[in-house]
């Protein structure tokens, strides 16, 4: 018994170091690959509802609703992933964390400009406060 | 049992004592920060991703980049109105490095007039320069624009909650014309309230 205990040891510690998550979130089928999570239990709170898009001049510029599918309040962060061409983020150390509180079953419009005119795509990444 | 009472009392002493060391480690400068309802490296990003946001998606920003000009600004200070001691420069960099990043906006720095004057003087009369790479006087680019804005605040305290209210209100002025070309702001509002047991 002791023996099997002792095995279970290593497998709960890799368990631990593994305990970053990122998983894609609901979103609509064009935009499957937009809402990334930093934590499971987000995929039965928070859904993309909307998502907009149009050329501001020569940045991209978008509108994306998101969703509190639960009916109580919650505490999120989250920021704005910009891509260029190649699938590189673009200034990624310069898209800071936004704190948003969500009551129940609230929407939630997030806007944002691409930092430069070489964003092609992005990503809305939310995670717990 | 008078000696393992003792060792266990030692044990926990040492354990607690360790634990009590003082620790520096480095976190994430982007993170959500809410240590208390003072101004901080947060509502920095809140301001600075919204009023950047706004100005480069806006309509004239659109109209005054067509065929690939960029418009030159001059950053004028941001005025504190609150009772608090913010860094207002801090939050106008933030902004000017985003708009210079987006490489649709251009910015002179006349704060650096005396440290560019020595420098074109060396270059200009100092026998040790090259004449022939000496940048000459009078060629230094005009600004176009002024960004400039002010911060407000009220903050309410009542028992053990506390509101407080940021706002910030951002301009840019067209110098030759004097109009007010786009304007917005951005609203914060922070509350604390302490827990049942003053946690």
């Amino acid at each position: 018994m002791n023996k099997r205990m002792l095995l279970l040891v290593p497998i709960l510690l890799l368990g631990a170091c593994s305990s970053y998550y990122q998983q894609l979130g609901r979103a609509p089928d064009n935009y499957k690959d937009t809402l990334k999570l930093d934590d499971p239990e987000l995929n039965t709170q928070i859904s993309l509802r909307s998502v907009q898009q149009h050329r501001a001049g020569e940045l991209l510029a978008v509108q994306l609703v998101v969703h509190n599918d639960t009916y109580l309040s919650h505490k999120y962060r989250y920021r704005l992933e910009w891509l260029d061409a190649s699938g590189l983020e673009i200034a990624p150390e310069s898209t800071g964390w936004l704190p948003v509180t969500l009551e129940g079953n609230q929407d939630y419009t997030i806007e944002g400009t691409a930092p430069s005119a070489a964003a092609r795509k992005f990503r809305l990444e939310f995670g717990a406060q | 049992m008078k000696r393992s009472a003792l060792a266990l009392t030692l044990l926990a002493l040492a354990v607690g004592g360790l634990s009590a060391c003082t620790t520096v480690k480095y976190g994430d400068a982007q993170s959500v920060e809410t240590v208390n309802t003072d101004f901080g490296s947060t509502d920095l990003h809140l301001i600075a991703s919204k009023l950047t946001d706004s100005l480069l998606a806006s309509p004239f920003t659109a109209q005054i980049t067509a065929n690939g000009a960029r418009p030159v600004v001059y950053v004028n200070t941001v005025s504190n109105k609150t009772d608090e001691h913010i860094d207002t420069e801090s939050i106008t960099d933030t902004i000017s490095t985003k708009l210079l990043q987006s490489g649709l906006y251009r910015f002179v720095d006349p704060t650096q007039v005396n440290a560019v004057r020595a420098q074109l003087n060396f270059q200009n009369s100092d026998p040790l320069a090259d004449a022939g790479t000496a940048i000459h006087f009078g060629q230094m680019t005009g600004a176009q624009y002024m960004l400039y804005g002010n911060l407000a605040g009220i903050d309410k305290q009542s028992g053990d909650s506390q509101d407080v209210y940021y706002k910030f209100t951002l301009r840019l002025l067209d110098l030759k014309t004097g109009l007010i070309d786009w304007q917005d702001e951005k609203e914060i509002r922070k509350t604390k309230s302490r827990g049942l047991f003053g946690m």
